[in-house]
């Protein structure tokens, strides 16, 4: 395995100046709009553009093939791109709170709303890696962006339609009932995390061990 | 002798290609070239041995165990070069050796940068950067760096110049020397199997039609050039192909020293590996 992460983490080195590029224009977005939310929610979602490109320069470069006539097993394989998967998710999260959080303490804003969105955008990001990395393994990088693409559209227009029905037929989550929903949310959203990269570990595995080249 | 490889009935079938009952070996100490058009199942019998793919019947056995056993042990000692470097394109030469040696458990740095300096190649550059040539010995050169037994080669000169092809059989001649290790060289150019190939095995369609000596096969198998009654003197059963042309027939037999010894009138050409080849496949037969 440590080969293998050596590999991913030469390949990460390429999106070094991207990510600080990125996070230096989000600050800067964040410090003219005076919305320290918006920039944590972008921060998260650059891993997902980070991972599709890990996958898919595996893809272009025909690494499988080659990687399974040395000593690893098609279960390693998966194993460390999960863990890779799971790593890059966690360091973008923590960009996401420095940075976010950073901001809103400069600029006196709500540090904790900030903070709070870097979360709610992490398992969104989490989420969506969960669902996209077995398609990739079945279809292949292109299909899985289109995916990647449509799992962040759908909920945000779903959550959009439901919003707009609620208010119409005057339905209303009362504001003394957010902090218990919002720390429900964040109690779960760990567990529903854990819960849905298992499954889709194993989905992903299924798929790869049927694999031919 | 003991065998590196062992392939009995290798069946595969696909949409339209079948890979045919395959069943040949590669003995220790020696190189096997495996021959064959393009689409002939060159690729598919390698990928069969390598468990790339699931063969539907058929044992294959490297170093007398199944290779669907242990195969994590095993494959540290073979070295693979495909006909394209699959490296990650950003890597740089340095960074490959560090990769590699993390994953092999016998790497032998010393024999890399080795390889590096024989080849020339550049240390400064990534390998999305490097052209054909360097990236096959890339490959090459990762291959033959962690102390391998078996050296299985998949059109891994297809594309390079003759200089550079020549220099590369060089190296797996050097390889050979060891009796522990074997070589299964899988290519279309035949020179290069008869400069460096112990055997020949000839896959057409999906089906093996020979698998010898490459000694064997130039003793034995000749082009006879005769008319139409000397055609019909030749024994069927030692005719492998035939062609007709407006001077009249030439005939690829494989009783070349026994035609030889008989009072004849025509003319017997020794016939070379891609002669044999072409006759099988292209001649009529009997």
């Amino acid at each position: 395995m440590k080969g293998l992460i050596i590999k991913d983490l030469y390949s990460l080195k390429k999106f070094t100046k991207s990510v600080l590029i990125t996070a230096g224009l989000m600050l800067l977005y964040g410090v003219f709009l005076k919305n320290t939310s918006f920039v944590s929610f972008m921060i998260c979602f650059f891993a997902m553009s980070i991972i599709l490109t890990v996958l898919g320069d595996d893809e272009v470069s025909h690494w499988d093939k080659y990687a399974l006539c040395m000593p690893i097993d098609r279960q390693l394989m998966v194993r460390e791109k999960y863990l890779m998967i799971i790593l890059i998710l966690i360091c973008t999260g923590l960009v996401s709170c420095l940075v976010g959080g950073g901001m809103s303490a400069v600029m006196k804003l709500d540090i904790v709303s900030s903070l709070q969105m870097s979360y709610l955008a992490f398992g969104m990001v989490s989420l969506i890696a969960a669902i996209v990395t077995p398609v990739y393994y079945k279809v292949g990088i292109q299909k899985a962006r289109y995916i990647m693409i449509g799992c962040a559209l759908v909920p945000t227009v779903l959550i959009l339609v439901i919003v707009n029905m609620m208010e119409k037929s005057g339905i209303a989550i009362q504001e003394d009932q957010l902090p218990s929903l919002i720390m429900n949310f964040n109690i779960a959203l760990p567990v529903i995390l854990i819960v849905l990269m298992y499954i889709s570990y194993h989905i992903s595995f299924a798929i790869y061990k049927k694999k031919e080249w | 002798m003991k065998n590196a490889i062992e392939v009995r009935n290798l069946t595969k079938h696909y949409k339209n290609f079948s890979l045919d009952h395959i069943s040949f070996d590669v003995p220790s100490g020696s190189i096997v070239g495996l021959v064959g058009e393009n689409g002939a199942g060159k690729s598919t019998t390698l990928k069969a041995i390598l468990n790339l793919i699931y063969p539907e019947e058929g044992t294959i056995k490297i170093f007398g165990k199944e290779n669907t056993e242990d195969s994590l042990t095993r494959n540290q000692e073979i070295g693979v070069v495909f006909d394209e470097c699959m490296f990650p394109g950003d890597m740089k030469l340095e960074q490959v050796g560090k990769m590699l040696s993390c994953i092999y458990a016998n790497w032998d740095q010393r024999a890399f940068d080795m390889y590096q300096q024989k080849f020339r190649l550049p240390l400064d550059k990534c390998i999305k950067d490097f052209s054909r040539g360097m990236k096959m010995k890339t490959s090459i050169a990762g291959a033959l760096s962690h102390n391998a037994k078996l050296l299985i080669l998949d059109e891994a000169t297809s594309g390079l110049d003759p200089m550079v092809r020549d220099e590369i059989l060089d190296i797996f001649l050097d390889f050979i020397q060891d009796e522990e290790h074997s070589v299964l060289v899988s290519t279309h150019i035949i020179s290069d199997l008869e400069k460096i190939a112990d055997y020949i095995t000839f896959i057409h369609d999906g089906k093996i039609h020979f698998s010898e000596s490459k000694d064997e096969l130039i003793y034995k198998y000749g082009i006879v050039r005769c008319n139409e009654k000397e055609y019909k003197n030749l024994e069927d059963k030692h005719i492998a192909g035939v062609k007709r042309n407006s001077f009249g027939y030439e005939v690829l037999v494989d009783n070349k020293p026994e035609l030889e010894k008989r009072a004849h009138s025509f003319v017997i050409d020794k016939a070379g590996i891609e002669d044999i080849m072409l006759f099988m496949t292209k001649g009529e037969l009997q």
